[in-house]
Formats: structure tokens, sequence, C-alpha cells
């Protein structure tokens, strides 16, 4: 995650995340606004591709309210953008909790604005999206943050709180059964 | 033709990432609905550093009396014979208990003729 240009308010250098946070901490609320509006798209993107469209808005808001609380004993030597990526990923596991199923079935919904404009597309969007859903949300997970999040893989290991190892080896086996199903129903890649 | 694996992950990813499904939009209301919904922190890190003075003089106090304390209960050892006299004590009243403990004036020979009278 890195600080976007959607800030209209921000002068044209980023107030570095520390700084913001240092804001924050003494209790300056439109510093913490700033920071929703860094790291919202990201947060919201995760969140959909691992939760799906039902309760987003919700599940964003959970996100942002347990940083605040916790940003006290956040520690100053690390990185913002991955803490804040545990914050989505330990709600995303609460809410799979919640439903109590041992794989999370996300429902995906396109808007009516957001339609792709041709059938292809839409025909392509729809089979990510149902060979996202197919994996696990623990593969799910590190094919999200690593493949579509762009993240190195040490940093998806501190995010979820596993061995790079594990990232490796699920990312394979992520990218594996993707490349399986997309093939079977039709794509060559 | 079998493309080398890490070329075929690097299609997928493309793949992916072109096709990626969107989510939907954040309800106008969101930012504000969150804002509103952050209330003040319960600590800061001033906060935090106001209660770090006195409860590192606190420790400091309990430091310093609990070596003071633990000072007074060593025996103060002087010279080596009292040592000595220390060492007899402690053997002998583990050994046989304080009615076995032999006087500590009397001559060597005699001294040494109650040790060995001493029952085992």
């Amino acid at each position: 995650m890195t600080a976007t240009s959607l800030e209209p308010e921000m002068p044209a250098v980023p107030t570095p995340d520390a700084e913001l946070i240092r804001r924050c901490l003494r209790g300056q609320k439109p510093a913490f606004q700033a920071l929703y509006r860094r790291y919202q798209r990201p947060v919201r993107g995760t969140l959909f591709q691992l939760c799906g469209a039902e309760e987003l808005d919700d599940l964003v808001q959970e996100v942002f309210l347990r940083a605040w609380k916790g940003l006290p004993k956040f520690r100053q030597s690390a990185q913002f953008s991955t803490w804040l990526y545990r914050i989505t990923w330990n709600v995303a596991t609460d809410r799979r909790r919640r439903q109590g199923k041992a794989r999370s079935q996300p429902t995906w919904s396109h808007p009516p604005s957001l339609e792709p404009s041709n059938l292809t597309q839409l025909h392509y969007e729809d089979l990510v999206q149902r060979g996202l859903q197919a994996l696990s949300l623990e593969h799910r997970a590190v094919l999200v943050l690593h493949d579509l999040e762009d993240l190195p893989q040490q940093e998806v290991a501190s995010i979820l709180n596993i061995p790079k190892g594990t990232v490796k080896s699920r990312l394979h086996h992520a990218r594996s059964a993707l490349k399986t199903f997309l093939q079977r129903e039709g794509v060559q890649l | 033709m079998t493309l080398p694996p890490n070329q075929d992950d690097d299609r997928l990813v493309d793949f992916l990432r072109h096709h990626r499904p969107e989510p939907p939009p954040a309800a106008p209301n969101l930012e504000a609905q969150i804002m509103a919904a952050v209330e003040p922190l319960p600590s800061t890190t001033v906060h935090r550093r106001r209660w770090a003075w006195p409860a590192l003089a606190a420790s400091l106090m309990l430091l310093g009396g609990g070596w003071i304390t633990w000072r007074s209960t060593v025996p103060g050892w002087q010279t080596a014979s009292d040592v000595d006299d220390f060492l007899v004590a402690t053997w002998y009243a583990s050994a046989y208990g304080d009615e076995a403990r032999l006087p500590l004036e009397t001559p060597q020979s005699d001294w040494l003729v109650s040790v060995y009278a001493t029952p085992y």
C-alpha cells in the first residue's frame, strides 16, 4: 500500500504515516481521516476478495475502528500498512468464525456502475471470482496479498503470522488450483 | 511447447490482475460514520510518559530496599576464624542436630575424641 493522490486536503508531499500516527495519538481525528483515505481502498479490496460484497462496509468500518483503538499499542518501528493488513486478516477470519463455516463462501455482486463494457471481460471476472471462491480462505489470502496486492512474500508472512516457507507452499498450491480451474473453463494462459 | 513454471505463473498473475473483480463502492456516509464512531483514545504516549517516571522511581526504591534487606540477612564475616566457626556450627547442626553440638573451646585432643564418640 502506498500513499495515493486521493487526499485533496493533503500537501503535495504526503505526510508520512508515522507523523499521522503521532497526531492520532494526540487525539487529532483529521490525521486518522487522512490514514483512512490513504488505506481504505486496499483494505476494502482485500476484504472484498476474502469475504465478498456482503457486509463489506461493516467490515471496513471494523478494521479502521480496531486500528484506531489499537494505535496506542502500535510499535512505531513496524510498518503501518503491514499492521493494518494484519487487522484486515483478523477481521476476515473473525467473520468466518462467526459464520461457523470451515470454508467461507463469499458472495460477490457487481454494482451497475462497475459492469464491464463487454461480455468477455464480464465472463473472465466471473471466472476469477469463482476460482478464488473455490480456494480455502488461507490459500486465497496468500494469493490475494501476494499476487493481487503485490506484497512481498516476507510481508505476507508477517501479516498472516506464518513462516515464509508456508507462504511459498500455499502460493504454489493456490496458483496450481486456479490454473487448473481456469484451464478447465477453457481459458488458455 | 510448455513454458517454464515461472512464466506460467506470470501469465496467471497478469490474468488475475486484469480480471480481478472490483469491490462495490462504499456507502457515501461510510467515512463520516467511521469518524463519528472514533472515540478519544484511552491512553496516549504522553500519558504513558507521565506514568513512566513515578514507575521507574518506585522500581528503584523497591530494588534498593530489597538489596538492603538481603544484605542484613547475610552473615557478616570479618575474619577467617568467623568463617571457621560458622562452618563448624552449621556442619554439626546439619549432621546431628543442636543437641549433638560440641563445645568449640575444648582442647584439640578432646575435640577429636568427641567427634569419634558421636553416633552416626
